[in-house]
């Protein structure tokens, strides 16, 4: 178990949420939108996931908007359901929220996913711009 | 030609700041309405980004965490939202006034209307940032923005009273004639403009495309401490020139043509192809920086893969961010708004937007656990502070001063 995850206690407003995800290599996989959180017997609460995606954002940013992001998202992803990332799986935060690759490459936005097949890769030039 | 290219962040994001198609007009109209009396405006706008845009280039350097990334983080989902909407209807605007600017230039150098020229900009510039590698493009364009330093020339060469110049630099006040809501609707303008917050955005963003780390520290306080100075003072060279060739003959500048008067009259044809050159590089730059930042801050408040370091299939929504600002841009030009009223129109949003940017950035480069040992020292916060404070005074005096002064006429 890594040193991140053995802390007992943490502060998730500060640490944790509205941070950056990203694979091991830096490649963004979305915000960390919001955080599931579990009861435990001694009644406190364990961080059970990380929750991506406009559907749990929209929930925090509340009111008009909030709403406006929340029924984008659904209608984008087909599903009422945010990305969910396990708590076991974070590598560190460095500032930034780092997961496996595996992770990372589950975790990919699903509108991002289809924007890339079916529009970006059919316009000419798309791998010349790559450094 | 080494150590110059390796400033050209600094300097094309101090195009956007200081020579865009904006600042090109109002400096000229400032400089031949007041002479050289607002150059402790540009000053105190150049001190102003230096202190921030080396805050923000700190930070991504040794955290990699670009400007929106720490507004997001700092400010929580929703006062970052308010930030997105008012930064990004800046950079918005300001990409329909540099591509209204691009299409003016052209006008000018080929006697055709700017309105045939606004789509073939919007499409240039799109494909500018599909096809060329950052690095090129910031110095292609970075360098050629060099070329307005003619107006400096221009000044120079018409043979100015130097001793009255220099006493008009140093005074803080009107000329006894002049109203001072419309000077100080002017000064906060250029303050505004200088601070902009897309320009912050576009320098983190381009270190983190570069690559910065903590052994680039010394490169990012150079681009900071060399090219926003240099910036401020190609603006200077232009109100210079205004201020000398035009301020006598009482001309009332509102056009790009009579910017470039100044350096028809000093420096003949040639001087105006170089003008003409510079101003097409200015506003072309600007409009790649400011489209590149519109999609900046889209993918970083949602935290979508984002830049030029990865190709555009690997960052699709940003792309698209881009793509749609460059779209929007064209059709609000298209519908034949001036460019210089579309950035005055921005200046309004500017001014919601700025203290939102500028203190999650103060806030983070004091945070230990981003900078460690690089955290701010007491000149940064200090001055940082002071900073905040104005950009408050400039935030809250904006609107009501351009209502009064009907936008400075």
């Amino acid at each position: 178990m890594n040193e991140w995850l053995r802390q007992l206690t943490v502060d998730v407003d500060d640490r944790l949420l509205d941070r950056q995800v990203t694979g091991p290599d830096g490649m963004p996989v979305g915000k960390v939108d919001d955080v599931e959180l579990e009861p435990t017997e001694d009644g406190r609460y364990e961080i059970t996931g990380l929750l991506l995606g406009s559907t749990a954002l929209g929930e925090r940013v509340r009111g008009l908007p909030g709403r406006w992001i929340e029924r984008i998202g659904r209608w984008l992803h087909g599903s009422p359901h945010p990305r969910r990332i396990p708590a076991g799986q974070l590598l560190r935060v460095d500032p930034a929220v780092v997961v496996p690759e595996h992770i990372a490459r589950d975790a990919v936005s699903p509108s991002e996913e289809w924007l890339r097949r079916t529009v970006i890769t059919r316009i000419p030039g798309v791998s010349d711009a790559r450094e | 030609m080494k150590p110059l290219l390796a400033i050209t962040l600094g300097v094309l994001s101090a195009v956007g700041g200081f020579v865009d198609i904006g600042d090109l007009v109002e400096s000229g109209v400032v400089g031949a309405k007041y002479g050289l009396r607002m150059v402790w405006v540009v000053a105190l706008g150049v001190i102003g980004i230096c202190v921030y845009a080396e805050m923000a280039g700190r930070v991504v350097a040794i955290s990699g965490r670009p400007v929106f990334d720490l507004v997001r983080e700092r400010l929580g989902p929703r006062m970052a939202l308010a930030n997105l909407a008012g930064s990004f209807l800046v950079s918005l605007f300001t990409v329909a006034a540099e591509i209204g600017g691009v299409a003016m230039a052209v006008e000018l150098a080929s006697g055709v209307d700017r309105l045939i020229w606004v789509l073939p900009a919007g499409l240039l510039g799109w494909l500018v940032i599909w096809l060329v590698r950052f690095e090129h493009m910031q110095q292609a364009f970075g360098l050629a923005g060099l070329a307005v330093a003619v107006f400096a020339v221009a000044m120079w060469a018409a043979g100015p009273d130097w001793g009255a110049l220099g006493a008009q630099a140093v005074r803080l006040w009107p000329p006894g004639d002049e109203a001072a809501p419309t000077y100080f609707f002017h000064a906060v303008a250029l303050f505004a403009s200088a601070m902009t917050p897309y320009v912050v955005f576009f320098f983190s963003s381009g270190g983190a495309e570069e690559r910065w780390s903590r052994k680039d520290l010394r490169t990012e306080r150079v681009n900071t401490l060399l090219g926003f100075p240099l910036g401020g003072l190609l603006s200077v060279g232009i109100a210079g020139a205004a201020a000398v060739v035009l301020a006598p003959l009482g001309v009332r500048v509102d056009t790009l043509s009579q910017i470039v008067l100044p350096v028809a009259v000093t420096l003949g044809l040639a001087g105006v192809v170089v003008a003409l050159i510079g101003i097409f590089a200015t506003t072309f730059g600007a409009c790649l920086e400011t489209a590149l930042s519109s999609g900046y801050t889209l993918a970083q408040y949602f935290g979508w893969s984002w830049g030029k370091r990865v190709g555009p299939s690997r960052a699709p929504r940003f792309h698209l961010g881009v793509a749609g600002a460059l779209l929007i841009a064209v059709l609000v030009v298209q519908t034949g708004a001036d460019p210089v009223m579309l950035t005055e129109l921005s200046l309004i949003f500017s001014a919601v937007a700025l203290p939102l940017t500028y203190l999650p950035v103060l806030m983070v480069a004091n945070d230990r656990e981003y900078l460690g040992d690089k955290a701010n020292g007491r000149l940064s916060n200090s001055l940082g502070l002071v900073y905040l404070i104005i950009t408050g005074i400039a935030a809250l005096a904006a609107i009501p001063l351009s209502i009064a002064t009907g936008a400075g006429g």
